[in-house]
């Protein structure tokens, strides 16, 4: 993808998890995404996206662990 | 979008290649991508009449209680090859087709990145659709486990299921390569200056359904081959006397179904999108948001399959995680309704047919969702499981989803591929007719199920016999308004007013800077985006 070589500078930890986060949700912000598509690379959004699965996944387990624990049932 | 044409190169490629093979010829050896396209797309319709009269076959049996026409067997035969055909002979090479024919134009490619494959692609299809009919004339008749092929069932029956078994191998051989000839094309055929955020919906919606596609088919060639050697290689995987158990299919079949959903529904989203833009003269609302939601739908739609098996037996806790998952998958795909609805306001909407089927596939779409939210719910599912709710709600997702989108689709492109205009005023009696006998079809059976009948049976209690003789005739008025469609596009093959290359003033693209008909080597020099 050559066109997205010329990067000014690579886009922060941050930036990447705000972006993937807004993605789950579905909604984002115009000035947001002209500044991440400038830095933030396709690998960049594949690994967060995959990270951001697992996380979706793993918080859901905890969610449904907490709520089992506080009805006395086993999961 | 603007696009810089080099001269008109593109107009007169015929003459630089000489004439292709003519006769049948022409169609075996092709590695042109609009004839592939075409094939894709008649033999998908071919299926769809074929899966259509299954449907219609179901129906009369259920016209009325007791056994008419059909026997048990017979008609469990019908329910199995009815879903196997539509998903896996209609809904997908359909929108293969589209994507063969439209993603090189749109992005300023030649051609796909490999045509030899994307022939064997295709001509993958009609052996494995041969194997699904001719399997009702066999001993034992066709497989009749239901669509998903559920073992014990698959495991038991006769060479019919062996068949249906070697055709799904093949047709998700099929679909791999095609997704895997889109992926190339995609990503290293783009016209200079068409950088990934510029694509055309319909063009991002198919690069993610075809890594979906990569993802998820083989393993459901795994779940019917592990079927496969249940059956004759002495192995125990679904069989509990040996060990094995059944519900293990249902979990590998759902990890391919439920993305299965998403692959059939995700590039409607894209024809949905442009046409709703081109129809209502505004950009995409939230383009970006469009393709983010996209992405993470697919990506989620990996962690929920479990919500198609909450009555097989499931620790509560794992009901609860597969309920909260797939309620939350609900917000992204909201928020695609919610973009198509910013799109149109105070847009200069105009309500052609591509338009007509667009906004018939929103509303229908969001009913199948809202009924989707509902069977999401794990006790309200313990009572619907297996129910004509479930039936009603997956066919406002596919018909109304898939089918509506790939009309939309079709009268969208249809000036492009033919150089001709389609009747307006019939596609517009098409669209009325599908939306009145679709919903009289289908919206019946969500009382159906409520009051609790099963699905895949072909006989009910008396109690059930209007709201089915009402669905059976609804059924018969839908497949009898697919006559129209087909009337409609051959009548546009053959003649009609001669359309402009850019038939619909509001309409963005590359497609649309080259003449209608397109010629049959388009973009060979690349067009220049800016």
């Amino acid at each position: 993808m050559k066109e997205q070589a010329p990067v000014a500078k690579q886009a922060s930890f941050l930036a990447v998890v705000t972006t993937i986060f807004w993605a789950f949700f579905g909604v984002r912000k115009r000035s947001d995404h002209e500044s991440s598509t400038v830095n933030i690379t396709p690998v960049q959004v594949v690994v967060g996206g995959l990270i951001g699965g697992a996380l979706f996944v793993f918080i859901l387990i905890f969610v449904v662990r907490i709520i089992i624990a506080n009805h006395g049932t086993t999961i | 979008m603007e696009a810089t044409v080099p001269g008109h190169a593109d107009t007169h490629a015929h003459g630089h290649h000489g004439h292709p093979p003519s006769g049948l010829m022409r169609w075996v050896t092709t590695t042109n991508h609009k004839d592939i396209g075409t094939m894709y797309l008649w033999f998908s319709f071919a299926m769809f009449l074929v899966g259509g009269m299954m449907a219609l076959t179901i129906r009369s049996e259920l016209f009325q209680p007791g056994l008419q026409i059909l026997e048990p067997e017979r008609f469990n035969q019908m329910t199995t090859l009815h879903g196997l055909i539509m998903v896996f002979g209609a809904i997908m090479p359909a929108f293969v087709g589209f994507a063969n024919w439209m993603i090189p134009m749109q992005i300023g490619a030649a051609d796909m990145a490999f045509g030899r494959m994307n022939n064997w692609s295709f001509w993958l299809l009609p052996p494995a659709a041969t194997l699904l009919v001719t399997s009702l004339f066999v001993p034992g008749g066709a497989a009749a486990a239901g669509w998903t092929l559920y073992a014990p069932l698959s495991v038991q029956q006769g060479m019919g299921m062996d068949m249906t078994i070697f055709a799904v191998h093949i047709l998700g051989m099929s679909s791999i390569m095609g997704s895997i000839n889109i992926i190339t094309t995609i990503l290293n055929l783009r016209a200079p200056g068409m950088n990934l955020m510029k694509m055309p919906l319909f063009v991002w919606t198919w690069l993610i359904t075809a890594f979906l596609i990569i993802a998820v088919m083989p393993v459901l060639a795994g779940a019917v081959t592990m079927i496969l050697t249940d059956r004759h290689f002495g192995t125990s995987f679904f069989n509990a006397a040996g060990g094995g158990d059944p519900v293990l299919f249902q979990h590998v079949f759902w990890f391919f179904g439920h993305p299965e959903v998403y692959i059939v529904v995700i590039p409607g989203f894209g024809v949905v999108s442009q046409v709703v833009s081109a129809f209502s003269r505004k950009p995409l609302f939230g383009y970006a948001s469009m393709v983010y939601a996209t992405a993470s739908i697919a990506v989620l739609s990996f962690f929920v399959w479990a919500h198609h098996m909450y009555t097989v037996g499931m620790p509560v806790g794992g009901q609860l995680y597969f309920m909260y998952a797939t309620m939350l998958i609900a917000i992204p795909t909201g928020v695609k309704v919610f973009n198509w609805i910013a799109t149109m306001w105070r847009g200069s909407l105009s309500f052609e047919t591509p338009m007509l089927f667009s906004l018939g596939f929103i509303f229908l779409f969001t009913m199948g969702g809202f009924s989707g939210l509902v069977l999401a719910m794990a006790p309200v599912d313990v009572q619907m499981q297996d129910t004509y709710y479930v039936v009603a709600h997956f066919h406002y997702t596919m018909v109304a989803g898939a089918l509506f989108s790939a009309f939309s689709a079709t009268y969208y492109w249809l000036p492009k591929w033919t150089g001709h205009m389609y009747n307006e005023k019939l596609g517009k009696v098409h669209f009325w007719l599908s939306l009145i006998f679709f919903n009289m079809t289908f919206f019946v059976q969500h009382f159906l199920g409520l009051a609790g009948m099963p699905r895949r049976i072909p006989d009910y209690a008396l109690q059930f016999t209007e709201f089915n003789q009402i669905s059976t005739i609804g059924a018969f008025g839908f497949g009898l308004s697919q006559l129209l469609f087909l009337y409609n596009i051959i009548t546009c093959i053959k003649g009609g007013p001669k359309a402009p290359a850019k038939p619909w003033d509001g309409a963005e693209g590359l497609e649309w800077d080259l003449p209608s008909p397109a010629p049959y080597h388009s973009w060979e020099t690349q067009p220049t985006v800016k």
